[in-house]
């Protein structure tokens, strides 16, 4: 597992300049989060409470799929699943349609009638 | 295994059963069948076929420098946000069920929740997980909510073609404890 970093709050931004300018330590929605030895990434934080943001007056709320990264928190390890059995249920086969019964009228033999 | 086919390369597997989470889904129309949908994005979950994560990196943040835009990349990777997501908490999971209810959207015609299985690479967060391949294992349809007309018996006879069972959420289950017959399943 990798270990976390969890360094003060900084904003997030379009660019690491932009980011810099932006930088708020006392907002509570940032964290940085990287590896050890690494330089850190801003995560934005963002509780389901504060959503959707007023932003001067316009109900403005985060860009599609913003909330989604936050749903899982802050990352702690990646593995490889390869699942023994496919989790993807297999397709019912619909059974196979009875062979239709001969319309034809069955011959009946004719009891032989002796010659006279 | 991928899409049901063995993988011959790749990293050595860390685990051989898939991770088990919780996750919303909006149900949308298609044509005569209900398929599942996610949520955030249009991507709708096929039918007995594993959902493939897709980098949206590209397209959901707004680049000012263009020339510095980045590239889509193969999920999943620590460093993004790409994946199939998955709350580890059935409550967590429901927070999400009815985001984005108040928008427009025509083709949604009701809310779903679920367990959901995840392979392929997986990056396990505090929260919950995101994967490259996902499949619905549980359903739960709320009984109310249905919009446009859509009776709930329809819902449920559309979304089993999934392959998984089906079940109607009453309004008397608390979405926001687990029920004692909803086991969870998954790794910590």
């Amino acid at each position: 597992m990798l270990p976390l970093a969890r360094g003060p709050a900084v904003a997030v931004g379009v660019s690491p300049g932009h980011m810099r300018q932006r930088a708020n330590a006392d907002s509570p929605d940032y964290l940085s989060v990287g590896a050890e030895g690494q330089s850190l990434r801003p995560v934005r934080v963002m509780s389901p409470q504060r959503r959707p943001h007023t932003v001067a007056g316009v109900n403005h709320k985060p860009p599609w799929g913003a909330e989604t990264a936050t749903q899982i928190g802050l990352p702690r390890r990646i593995y490889v699943v390869e699942p023994l059995e496919n989790p993807v249920p297999a397709k019912r086969t619909p059974p196979a349609p009875k062979e239709p019964a001969d319309p034809r009228p069955k011959r009946v033999r004719e009891p032989k009638v002796p010659a006279a | 295994m991928k899409n049901g086919t063995p993988q011959q390369s790749g990293p050595a597997p860390d685990y051989f059963e898939p991770v088990i989470g919780w996750r919303s889904w909006a149900v949308v129309r298609s044509g005569a069948d209900f398929r599942l949908r996610s949520i955030a994005f249009t991507d709708v979950w096929p039918v007995h076929e594993a959902f493939v994560a897709r980098c949206y990196e590209a397209v959901t943040r707004v680049h000012l420098r263009l020339w510095r835009r980045p590239q889509r990349h193969a999920p999943v990777t620590l460093d993004c946000s790409c994946g199939i997501h998955a709350a580890n908490d059935v409550a967590a999971a429901a927070t999400y069920l009815h985001l984005y209810d108040d928008m427009p959207q025509r083709s949604v015609c009701h809310r779903a929740l679920g367990r959901v299985a995840l392979w392929g690479t997986v990056v396990e967060g505090d929260l919950g997980w995101r994967s490259e391949l996902a499949y619905p294992q549980e359903i739960f349809v709320p009984a109310s909510g249905a919009r446009r007309r859509v009776g709930l018996d329809r819902i449920i006879e559309g979304l089993s073609a999934y392959g998984v069972p089906v079940r109607v959420l009453g309004d008397e289950d608390a979405l926001g404890e687990p029920r004692p017959s909803i086991a969870l399943r998954g790794r910590g």
